[in-house]
Protein backbone atom coordinates (compact mmCIF):
# COMPACT_ATOMS: atom_id res chain seq x y z
CA UNK A 1 0.00 0.00 0.00
CA UNK A 2 2.97 2.33 0.59
CA UNK A 3 3.75 2.15 -3.13
CA UNK A 4 0.18 3.12 -4.02
CA UNK A 5 0.25 6.02 -1.57
CA UNK A 6 3.53 7.21 -3.12
CA UNK A 7 2.04 6.95 -6.62
CA UNK A 8 -0.95 9.11 -5.71
CA UNK A 9 1.24 11.51 -3.73
CA UNK A 10 3.35 12.02 -6.86
CA UNK A 11 0.21 12.64 -8.91
CA UNK A 12 -1.00 15.24 -6.42
CA UNK A 13 2.31 17.08 -5.95
CA UNK A 14 3.56 16.64 -9.53
CA UNK A 15 0.78 18.92 -10.79
CA UNK A 16 2.56 21.79 -9.06
CA UNK A 17 6.19 20.70 -9.12
CA UNK A 18 6.61 19.56 -12.73
CA UNK A 19 5.50 22.84 -14.38
CA UNK A 20 7.87 24.80 -12.11
CA UNK A 21 10.81 22.50 -12.83
CA UNK A 22 10.04 22.62 -16.56
CA UNK A 23 9.76 26.41 -16.45
CA UNK A 24 13.21 26.74 -14.82
CA UNK A 25 14.78 24.59 -17.56
CA UNK A 26 12.98 26.56 -20.28
CA UNK A 27 14.10 29.87 -18.76
CA UNK A 28 17.70 28.57 -18.60
CA UNK A 29 17.59 27.86 -22.34
CA UNK A 30 15.99 31.26 -23.13
CA UNK A 31 18.48 33.15 -20.96
CA UNK A 32 21.35 31.24 -22.60
CA UNK A 33 20.08 31.94 -26.14
CA UNK A 34 19.55 35.64 -25.45
CA UNK A 35 23.04 35.90 -23.93
CA UNK A 36 24.54 34.18 -26.97
CA UNK A 37 22.75 36.51 -29.37
CA UNK A 38 24.15 39.57 -27.57
CA UNK A 39 27.64 38.35 -28.44
CA UNK A 40 26.83 37.83 -32.10
CA UNK A 41 24.43 40.66 -32.84
CA UNK A 42 25.24 44.34 -32.93
CA UNK A 43 21.71 45.48 -32.09
CA UNK A 44 22.17 45.47 -28.35
CA UNK A 45 19.08 47.43 -27.21
CA UNK A 46 16.21 44.92 -27.40
CA UNK A 47 18.41 41.87 -26.90
CA UNK A 48 19.93 43.30 -23.78
CA UNK A 49 16.48 43.94 -22.39
CA UNK A 50 15.46 40.38 -23.28
CA UNK A 51 18.65 38.97 -21.75
CA UNK A 52 18.08 40.96 -18.57
CA UNK A 53 14.46 39.85 -18.46
CA UNK A 54 15.27 36.15 -18.95
CA UNK A 55 18.10 36.24 -16.43
CA UNK A 56 15.77 37.94 -13.94
CA UNK A 57 13.05 35.36 -14.61
CA UNK A 58 15.58 32.53 -14.39
CA UNK A 59 16.78 33.69 -10.96
CA UNK A 60 13.18 34.21 -9.84
CA UNK A 61 12.36 30.74 -11.19
CA UNK A 62 15.18 29.20 -9.14
CA UNK A 63 13.95 30.92 -5.98
CA UNK A 64 10.33 30.04 -6.78
CA UNK A 65 11.00 26.34 -7.40
CA UNK A 66 12.87 26.05 -4.07
CA UNK A 67 10.04 27.81 -2.22
CA UNK A 68 7.38 25.75 -4.01
CA UNK A 69 9.10 22.44 -3.17
CA UNK A 70 8.99 23.50 0.46
CA UNK A 71 5.39 24.76 0.36
CA UNK A 72 4.17 21.61 -1.42
CA UNK A 73 5.77 19.49 1.33
CA UNK A 74 3.83 21.37 4.02
CA UNK A 75 0.63 21.81 2.03
CA UNK A 76 0.29 18.11 1.11
CA UNK A 77 0.51 17.04 4.78
CA UNK A 78 -1.90 19.77 5.87
CA UNK A 79 -4.48 19.36 3.12
CA UNK A 80 -4.32 15.61 2.67
CA UNK A 81 -4.24 14.55 6.31
CA UNK A 82 -5.48 17.35 8.56
CA UNK A 83 -8.27 18.91 6.52
CA UNK A 84 -11.43 17.55 4.87
CA UNK A 85 -9.41 15.24 2.61
CA UNK A 86 -8.30 13.55 5.83
CA UNK A 87 -11.71 11.86 5.98
CA UNK A 88 -10.77 10.02 2.78
CA UNK A 89 -7.08 9.50 3.64
CA UNK A 90 -7.63 8.12 7.13
CA UNK A 91 -10.34 5.69 6.04
CA UNK A 92 -8.08 4.06 3.46
CA UNK A 93 -6.82 0.63 4.54
CA UNK A 94 -3.36 1.99 5.35
CA UNK A 95 -1.64 2.95 8.59
CA UNK A 96 -0.75 6.46 9.75
CA UNK A 97 2.93 5.46 9.46
CA UNK A 98 2.47 4.60 5.79
CA UNK A 99 0.90 8.02 5.23
CA UNK A 100 3.84 9.75 6.91
CA UNK A 101 6.48 7.72 5.06
CA UNK A 102 4.83 8.25 1.68
CA UNK A 103 4.99 12.00 2.22
CA UNK A 104 8.58 11.89 3.48
CA UNK A 105 9.75 9.85 0.49
CA UNK A 106 7.94 11.98 -2.09
CA UNK A 107 9.12 15.25 -0.50
CA UNK A 108 12.72 13.98 -0.53
CA UNK A 109 12.46 13.02 -4.19
CA UNK A 110 11.13 16.48 -5.09
CA UNK A 111 13.92 18.16 -3.09
CA UNK A 112 16.45 15.98 -4.89
CA UNK A 113 14.80 16.63 -8.27
CA UNK A 114 14.88 20.37 -7.56
CA UNK A 115 18.61 20.23 -6.82
CA UNK A 116 19.34 18.15 -9.93
CA UNK A 117 17.19 20.39 -12.17
CA UNK A 118 18.94 23.51 -10.84
CA UNK A 119 22.34 22.00 -11.64
CA UNK A 120 21.15 20.97 -15.11
CA UNK A 121 19.64 24.44 -15.64
CA UNK A 122 22.95 26.17 -14.88
CA UNK A 123 24.78 23.71 -17.15
CA UNK A 124 22.22 24.16 -19.95
CA UNK A 125 22.44 27.95 -19.68
CA UNK A 126 26.24 27.85 -19.82
CA UNK A 127 26.27 25.49 -22.81
CA UNK A 128 23.60 27.49 -24.65
CA UNK A 129 25.42 30.75 -24.05
CA UNK A 130 28.79 29.47 -25.24
CA UNK A 131 28.55 26.11 -27.08
CA UNK A 132 31.49 23.96 -26.09
CA UNK A 133 32.14 26.09 -23.00
CA UNK A 134 32.41 22.89 -20.99
CA UNK A 135 34.21 19.99 -22.61
CA UNK A 136 36.33 16.96 -21.80
CA UNK A 137 39.31 19.24 -21.30
CA UNK A 138 37.61 20.78 -18.28
CA UNK A 139 36.98 17.36 -16.76
CA UNK A 140 40.57 16.44 -17.49
CA UNK A 141 41.58 19.65 -15.77
CA UNK A 142 39.67 18.65 -12.66
CA UNK A 143 40.36 14.94 -12.56
CA UNK A 144 43.74 14.94 -14.38
CA UNK A 145 47.18 14.65 -12.73
CA UNK A 146 47.29 18.37 -11.90
CA UNK A 147 43.57 18.69 -11.11
CA UNK A 148 41.88 19.35 -7.78
CA UNK A 149 40.47 15.82 -7.77
CA UNK A 150 43.36 13.77 -9.05
CA UNK A 151 41.67 10.57 -10.29
CA UNK A 152 44.74 8.32 -10.04
CA UNK A 153 45.37 9.56 -6.48
CA UNK A 154 41.68 8.96 -5.60
CA UNK A 155 41.86 5.33 -6.83
CA UNK A 156 44.98 4.77 -4.73
CA UNK A 157 43.08 5.67 -1.56
CA UNK A 158 39.48 4.61 -2.35
CA UNK A 159 38.21 1.41 -3.94
CA UNK A 160 35.14 1.23 -6.22
CA UNK A 161 33.15 -0.06 -3.25
CA UNK A 162 34.27 2.93 -1.18
CA UNK A 163 32.94 5.30 -3.83
CA UNK A 164 29.66 3.33 -4.10
CA UNK A 165 29.45 3.35 -0.31
CA UNK A 166 29.98 7.13 -0.15
CA UNK A 167 27.30 7.72 -2.78
CA UNK A 168 24.82 5.52 -0.89
CA UNK A 169 25.78 7.07 2.46
CA UNK A 170 25.44 10.52 0.92
CA UNK A 171 21.94 9.76 -0.40
CA UNK A 172 20.99 8.21 2.95
CA UNK A 173 22.30 11.26 4.82
CA UNK A 174 20.40 13.63 2.53
CA UNK A 175 17.24 11.52 2.99
CA UNK A 176 17.56 11.54 6.77
CA UNK A 177 18.21 15.30 6.84
CA UNK A 178 15.21 15.86 4.54
CA UNK A 179 13.05 13.62 6.79
CA UNK A 180 14.17 15.49 9.92
CA UNK A 181 13.27 18.84 8.36
CA UNK A 182 9.87 17.62 7.08
CA UNK A 183 9.06 15.87 10.36
CA UNK A 184 9.72 19.07 12.31
CA UNK A 185 6.86 20.69 10.35
CA UNK A 186 4.71 17.52 10.43
CA UNK A 187 5.05 17.16 14.21
CA UNK A 188 4.14 20.82 14.78
CA UNK A 189 1.07 20.53 12.54
CA UNK A 190 -0.01 17.14 13.93
CA UNK A 191 0.13 18.51 17.49
CA UNK A 192 -1.48 21.86 16.60
CA UNK A 193 -4.34 20.23 14.69
CA UNK A 194 -5.09 17.81 17.53
CA UNK A 195 -6.64 20.73 19.42
CA UNK A 196 -10.22 21.86 18.89
CA UNK A 197 -9.56 25.53 18.14
CA UNK A 198 -6.83 27.81 16.75
CA UNK A 199 -5.21 24.85 15.04
CA UNK A 200 -3.03 26.81 12.59
CA UNK A 201 -1.80 29.23 15.24
CA UNK A 202 -0.99 26.37 17.62
CA UNK A 203 0.94 24.62 14.83
CA UNK A 204 3.20 27.68 14.49
CA UNK A 205 3.62 27.87 18.26
CA UNK A 206 4.51 24.17 18.45
CA UNK A 207 7.04 24.57 15.65
CA UNK A 208 9.03 26.94 17.85
CA UNK A 209 8.38 24.89 21.00
CA UNK A 210 9.78 21.81 19.26
CA UNK A 211 12.79 23.82 18.05
CA UNK A 212 13.46 24.94 21.62
CA UNK A 213 13.02 21.41 23.01
CA UNK A 214 15.36 20.00 20.38
CA UNK A 215 17.94 22.67 21.14
CA UNK A 216 17.80 21.86 24.88
CA UNK A 217 18.11 18.12 24.15
CA UNK A 218 21.13 18.76 21.91
CA UNK A 219 22.81 20.79 24.66
CA UNK A 220 22.06 18.07 27.22
CA UNK A 221 23.44 15.42 24.85
CA UNK A 222 26.63 17.41 24.32
CA UNK A 223 27.17 18.00 28.03
CA UNK A 224 26.39 14.35 28.92
CA UNK A 225 28.71 12.97 26.24
CA UNK A 226 31.35 15.52 27.29
CA UNK A 227 31.15 14.52 30.94
CA UNK A 228 31.39 10.83 30.18
CA UNK A 229 34.71 11.41 28.45
CA UNK A 230 33.56 10.15 25.05
CA UNK A 231 35.28 13.03 23.24
CA UNK A 232 38.54 12.39 25.09
CA UNK A 233 38.29 8.69 24.26
CA UNK A 234 37.65 9.45 20.60
CA UNK A 235 40.50 11.93 20.36
CA UNK A 236 42.89 9.42 21.94
CA UNK A 237 42.28 6.90 19.16
CA UNK A 238 45.34 6.58 17.02
CA UNK A 239 43.94 7.67 13.64
CA UNK A 240 46.96 6.34 11.84
CA UNK A 241 45.45 2.86 12.37
CA UNK A 242 42.25 3.93 10.60
CA UNK A 243 42.40 4.22 6.83
CA UNK A 244 41.24 7.46 5.16
CA UNK A 245 38.31 5.69 3.50
CA UNK A 246 37.19 4.07 6.77
CA UNK A 247 37.40 7.42 8.56
CA UNK A 248 35.17 8.91 5.85
CA UNK A 249 32.59 6.12 6.25
CA UNK A 250 32.63 6.50 10.04
CA UNK A 251 32.04 10.27 9.71
CA UNK A 252 29.15 9.75 7.29
CA UNK A 253 27.53 7.13 9.54
CA UNK A 254 27.88 9.36 12.62
CA UNK A 255 26.09 12.17 10.72
CA UNK A 256 23.38 9.65 9.66
CA UNK A 257 22.96 8.44 13.25
CA UNK A 258 22.61 11.96 14.65
CA UNK A 259 20.11 12.90 11.92
CA UNK A 260 18.17 9.70 12.48
CA UNK A 261 17.88 10.40 16.19
CA UNK A 262 16.56 13.91 15.55
CA UNK A 263 14.10 12.64 12.92
CA UNK A 264 12.89 9.93 15.33
CA UNK A 265 12.25 12.53 18.04
CA UNK A 266 9.98 14.44 15.63
CA UNK A 267 8.42 11.25 14.26
CA UNK A 268 7.09 10.01 17.61
CA UNK A 269 4.71 12.95 18.32
CA UNK A 270 3.64 13.00 14.65
CA UNK A 271 2.56 9.37 14.54
CA UNK A 272 1.05 9.45 18.04
CA UNK A 273 -1.09 12.50 17.23
CA UNK A 274 -2.30 11.03 13.93
CA UNK A 275 -3.12 7.70 15.53
CA UNK A 276 -4.48 8.70 18.91
CA UNK A 277 -5.40 12.38 18.81
CA UNK A 278 -6.71 12.87 15.29
CA UNK A 279 -9.27 15.67 15.43
CA UNK A 280 -10.54 16.45 11.95
CA UNK A 281 -12.77 19.52 11.81
CA UNK B 1 -23.71 -15.18 13.34
CA UNK B 2 -20.87 -12.67 13.21
CA UNK B 3 -21.84 -9.13 14.15
CA UNK B 4 -20.66 -6.43 11.73
CA UNK B 5 -20.63 -3.66 14.28
CA UNK B 6 -20.47 -3.95 18.04
CA UNK B 7 -19.98 -1.43 20.86
CA UNK B 8 -19.54 -2.44 24.50
CA UNK B 9 -19.78 0.30 27.13
CA UNK B 10 -18.35 2.69 24.57
CA UNK B 11 -17.59 6.21 25.77
CA UNK B 12 -16.07 9.28 24.17
CA UNK B 13 -15.21 12.46 26.00
CA UNK B 14 -14.07 15.77 24.50
CA UNK B 15 -12.65 17.78 27.38
CA UNK B 16 -15.56 18.28 29.76
CA UNK B 17 -18.16 17.12 27.26
CA UNK B 18 -19.25 13.47 27.36
CA UNK B 19 -20.23 12.92 23.71
CA UNK B 20 -20.98 9.20 24.12
CA UNK B 21 -21.56 7.30 27.33
CA UNK B 22 -22.03 3.55 27.96
CA UNK B 23 -23.12 2.88 24.38
CA UNK B 24 -23.98 -0.76 23.70
CA UNK B 25 -24.92 -1.61 20.12
CA UNK B 26 -24.88 -4.77 18.05
CA UNK B 27 -25.55 -4.84 14.30
CA UNK B 28 -26.04 -8.08 12.39
CA UNK B 29 -25.41 -8.64 8.65
CA UNK B 30 -28.03 -7.85 6.03
CA UNK B 31 -29.75 -5.02 7.91
CA UNK B 32 -30.44 -1.39 7.07
CA UNK B 33 -30.20 0.58 10.30
CA UNK B 34 -31.19 4.14 10.95
CA UNK B 35 -28.93 5.87 13.47
CA UNK B 36 -31.36 8.53 14.57
CA UNK B 37 -31.05 11.44 16.91
CA UNK B 38 -31.15 15.22 17.01
CA UNK B 39 -28.09 17.35 16.30
CA UNK B 40 -25.41 16.85 18.94
CA UNK B 41 -26.71 13.45 20.05
CA UNK B 42 -23.42 11.70 19.15
CA UNK B 43 -24.24 10.13 15.75
CA UNK B 44 -21.20 11.52 13.92
CA UNK B 45 -18.92 10.76 16.89
CA UNK B 46 -20.08 7.12 16.87
CA UNK B 47 -19.47 6.81 13.12
CA UNK B 48 -16.06 8.47 13.41
CA UNK B 49 -15.12 6.02 16.18
CA UNK B 50 -16.17 3.11 13.96
CA UNK B 51 -13.92 4.45 11.20
CA UNK B 52 -10.90 4.98 13.44
CA UNK B 53 -11.07 8.77 12.99
CA UNK B 54 -11.41 9.07 16.76
CA UNK B 55 -10.22 6.83 19.56
CA UNK B 56 -12.61 5.78 22.35
CA UNK B 57 -12.17 7.20 25.85
CA UNK B 58 -13.63 4.01 27.33
CA UNK B 59 -15.21 0.72 26.30
CA UNK B 60 -14.74 -1.33 23.16
CA UNK B 61 -15.72 -1.07 19.53
CA UNK B 62 -15.39 -3.74 16.88
CA UNK B 63 -16.11 -3.52 13.17
CA UNK B 64 -16.44 -6.74 11.14
CA UNK B 65 -14.54 -8.53 13.89
CA UNK B 66 -11.65 -6.06 14.05
CA UNK B 67 -10.80 -3.04 16.15
CA UNK B 68 -10.99 0.02 13.87
CA UNK B 69 -7.78 -0.07 11.84
CA UNK B 70 -6.25 -1.15 8.56
CA UNK B 71 -8.18 -4.46 8.42
CA UNK B 72 -11.59 -3.01 9.25
CA UNK B 73 -11.15 -0.09 6.85
CA UNK B 74 -10.81 -2.55 3.96
CA UNK B 75 -14.29 -3.87 4.79
CA UNK B 76 -16.13 -0.63 5.62
CA UNK B 77 -17.37 1.92 3.13
CA UNK B 78 -17.76 5.33 4.75
CA UNK B 79 -19.60 8.40 3.57
CA UNK B 80 -18.57 11.46 5.62
CA UNK B 81 -21.06 14.21 6.41
CA UNK B 82 -19.35 16.63 4.01
CA UNK B 83 -17.89 16.55 0.50
CA UNK B 84 -14.20 15.80 0.95
CA UNK B 85 -12.98 14.28 -2.31
CA UNK B 86 -9.60 15.57 -3.53
CA UNK B 87 -10.82 18.51 -5.63
CA UNK B 88 -7.98 18.39 -8.17
CA UNK B 89 -8.89 14.90 -9.39
CA UNK B 90 -11.20 14.15 -12.27
CA UNK B 91 -13.71 11.31 -11.99
CA UNK B 92 -11.42 8.88 -13.83
CA UNK B 93 -8.53 9.61 -11.45
CA UNK B 94 -10.96 9.24 -8.55
CA UNK B 95 -11.99 5.78 -9.76
CA UNK B 96 -8.29 4.85 -10.20
CA UNK B 97 -7.74 5.98 -6.60
CA UNK B 98 -10.60 3.87 -5.19
CA UNK B 99 -9.62 0.89 -7.35
CA UNK B 100 -6.02 1.07 -6.13
CA UNK B 101 -6.90 1.05 -2.46
CA UNK B 102 -10.08 -1.02 -2.25
CA UNK B 103 -10.09 -4.56 -3.61
CA UNK B 104 -13.91 -4.55 -3.42
CA UNK B 105 -14.36 -1.46 -5.65
CA UNK B 106 -16.60 -2.27 -8.61
CA UNK B 107 -15.46 0.14 -11.31
CA UNK B 108 -18.09 -0.84 -13.87
CA UNK B 109 -20.80 -0.10 -11.33
CA UNK B 110 -19.30 3.34 -10.65
CA UNK B 111 -18.99 4.08 -14.38
CA UNK B 112 -22.59 3.09 -14.96
CA UNK B 113 -23.86 5.33 -12.15
CA UNK B 114 -21.74 8.26 -13.35
CA UNK B 115 -22.97 7.87 -16.91
CA UNK B 116 -26.58 7.79 -15.67
CA UNK B 117 -25.89 11.21 -14.16
CA UNK B 118 -24.15 12.30 -17.39
CA UNK B 119 -20.93 13.10 -15.53
CA UNK B 120 -18.00 12.80 -17.98
CA UNK B 121 -14.95 10.91 -16.72
CA UNK B 122 -12.67 13.89 -17.34
CA UNK B 123 -14.77 16.29 -15.25
CA UNK B 124 -12.67 17.76 -12.43
CA UNK B 125 -14.24 17.60 -8.96
CA UNK B 126 -13.48 21.30 -8.35
CA UNK B 127 -15.64 22.22 -11.34
CA UNK B 128 -18.70 20.36 -10.02
CA UNK B 129 -21.55 21.86 -8.03
CA UNK B 130 -21.83 20.92 -4.35
CA UNK B 131 -24.77 18.61 -5.12
CA UNK B 132 -22.88 16.82 -7.90
CA UNK B 133 -19.83 16.38 -5.65
CA UNK B 134 -22.04 14.77 -3.02
CA UNK B 135 -23.53 12.43 -5.61
CA UNK B 136 -20.08 11.48 -6.94
CA UNK B 137 -18.87 10.80 -3.40
CA UNK B 138 -21.91 8.60 -2.74
CA UNK B 139 -21.33 6.75 -6.03
CA UNK B 140 -17.74 5.96 -4.98
CA UNK B 141 -18.90 4.75 -1.57
CA UNK B 142 -21.76 2.63 -2.92
CA UNK B 143 -19.60 1.16 -5.72
CA UNK B 144 -17.69 -0.82 -3.16
CA UNK B 145 -18.90 -4.31 -2.26
CA UNK B 146 -18.26 -3.65 1.39
CA UNK B 147 -19.53 -5.58 4.40
CA UNK B 148 -20.61 -2.47 6.25
CA UNK B 149 -21.67 0.91 4.90
CA UNK B 150 -21.51 3.78 7.36
CA UNK B 151 -23.32 6.75 5.86
CA UNK B 152 -23.21 9.96 7.87
CA UNK B 153 -26.05 12.35 7.01
CA UNK B 154 -26.27 11.24 3.36
CA UNK B 155 -29.44 13.27 2.77
CA UNK B 156 -28.70 16.29 4.95
CA UNK B 157 -28.73 19.64 3.14
CA UNK B 158 -29.82 18.40 -0.29
CA UNK B 159 -32.99 19.11 -2.30
CA UNK B 160 -35.85 16.53 -2.28
CA UNK B 161 -35.06 15.28 -5.81
CA UNK B 162 -31.41 14.65 -4.87
CA UNK B 163 -32.60 13.06 -1.63
CA UNK B 164 -34.63 10.54 -3.65
CA UNK B 165 -31.65 9.85 -5.91
CA UNK B 166 -29.35 9.26 -2.93
CA UNK B 167 -31.75 6.91 -1.14
CA UNK B 168 -32.44 5.03 -4.37
CA UNK B 169 -28.69 4.67 -4.98
CA UNK B 170 -28.15 3.32 -1.46
CA UNK B 171 -30.98 0.81 -1.58
CA UNK B 172 -30.16 -0.42 -5.10
CA UNK B 173 -26.46 -0.91 -4.56
CA UNK B 174 -25.73 -2.42 -1.18
CA UNK B 175 -24.99 -6.09 -1.06
CA UNK B 176 -27.71 -8.28 0.49
CA UNK B 177 -25.31 -9.65 3.09
CA UNK B 178 -23.96 -6.24 3.98
CA UNK B 179 -25.29 -3.90 6.63
CA UNK B 180 -26.01 -0.24 6.08
CA UNK B 181 -26.01 2.34 8.86
CA UNK B 182 -27.66 5.62 7.87
CA UNK B 183 -27.22 8.47 10.30
CA UNK B 184 -29.88 11.16 9.93
CA UNK B 185 -32.50 13.22 11.66
CA UNK B 186 -34.72 13.32 8.55
CA UNK B 187 -36.66 10.23 9.58
CA UNK B 188 -39.68 10.40 7.28
CA UNK B 189 -37.43 10.31 4.21
CA UNK B 190 -35.60 7.13 5.21
CA UNK B 191 -38.21 5.31 7.28
CA UNK B 192 -39.41 3.02 4.51
CA UNK B 193 -35.90 1.85 3.77
CA UNK B 194 -35.04 0.89 7.36
CA UNK B 195 -35.12 -2.53 9.05
CA UNK B 196 -33.98 -1.27 12.43
CA UNK B 197 -33.49 1.98 14.26
CA UNK B 198 -31.14 3.15 16.99
CA UNK B 199 -32.20 6.26 18.86
CA UNK B 200 -29.29 8.26 20.27
CA UNK B 201 -30.07 10.87 22.89
CA UNK B 202 -27.38 13.01 24.51
CA UNK B 203 -24.75 10.36 23.94
CA UNK B 204 -26.82 7.43 25.21
CA UNK B 205 -28.63 4.70 23.29
CA UNK B 206 -32.26 5.40 24.01
CA UNK B 207 -33.59 2.49 21.98
CA UNK B 208 -32.54 -0.18 19.47
CA UNK B 209 -35.49 -1.93 17.86
CA UNK B 210 -36.78 -3.21 14.56
CA UNK B 211 -39.12 -0.93 12.62
CA UNK B 212 -41.81 -3.65 12.60
CA UNK B 213 -41.62 -4.00 16.39
CA UNK B 214 -41.99 -0.25 16.84
CA UNK B 215 -45.07 -0.13 14.64
CA UNK B 216 -46.54 -3.16 16.42
CA UNK B 217 -45.65 -2.15 19.98
CA UNK B 218 -46.28 1.60 19.82
CA UNK B 219 -48.82 1.66 17.00
CA UNK B 220 -47.07 4.56 15.31
CA UNK B 221 -44.45 5.30 12.70
CA UNK B 222 -40.76 5.71 13.55
CA UNK B 223 -41.06 9.39 12.67
CA UNK B 224 -43.97 9.86 15.12
CA UNK B 225 -42.12 7.97 17.86
CA UNK B 226 -38.96 10.02 17.21
CA UNK B 227 -40.91 13.27 17.60
CA UNK B 228 -42.36 11.96 20.88
CA UNK B 229 -39.04 10.75 22.31
CA UNK B 230 -37.08 13.86 21.31
CA UNK B 231 -39.80 16.39 22.04
CA UNK B 232 -38.23 19.68 23.17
Amino acid sequence: MLGKLIKHEFRASGRTMLPFLGAVLALAVLAGISARMIDTDRDYGLLQVLFGLFIFLFVMGIIAVCVVAFVVMIQRFHKNLLNDEGYISFTLPVTADEHIFSKLIVSFIWFLATGVVLMIAVLVMTLTTVPGAIGWEDFRGIFGPDGVLNASRIWEVFSVWDIVGYVLEGILTLFIISCGMCLHFYAAMAIGYSFANRKALLSVVFYFVLSAVMSVLQNIAISVTGNTGIFEALSSINMSNVSTSAAGHIAMLVICGAGLLEAALYYIPTTLCLRKRLNLA
Amino acid sequence: METYFECKSLGKRFGNVQALDEVNISIMPGRVIGLLGPNGSGKTTLIKLANGLLTPSSGEISVCGFKPGKESKALVSYLPDRPCLPDWMNTRQLMDFYQDFYADFDRSRAEEMLSRLSIPDRRIIRQMSKGTREKVQLIMVMSRRAKLYLLDEPIGGVDPATRDYILDTIIRNYDENASVVISTHLISDVENALDEVIFLKEGHVNMQASVDDIREQYGKSVDALFREVFKC
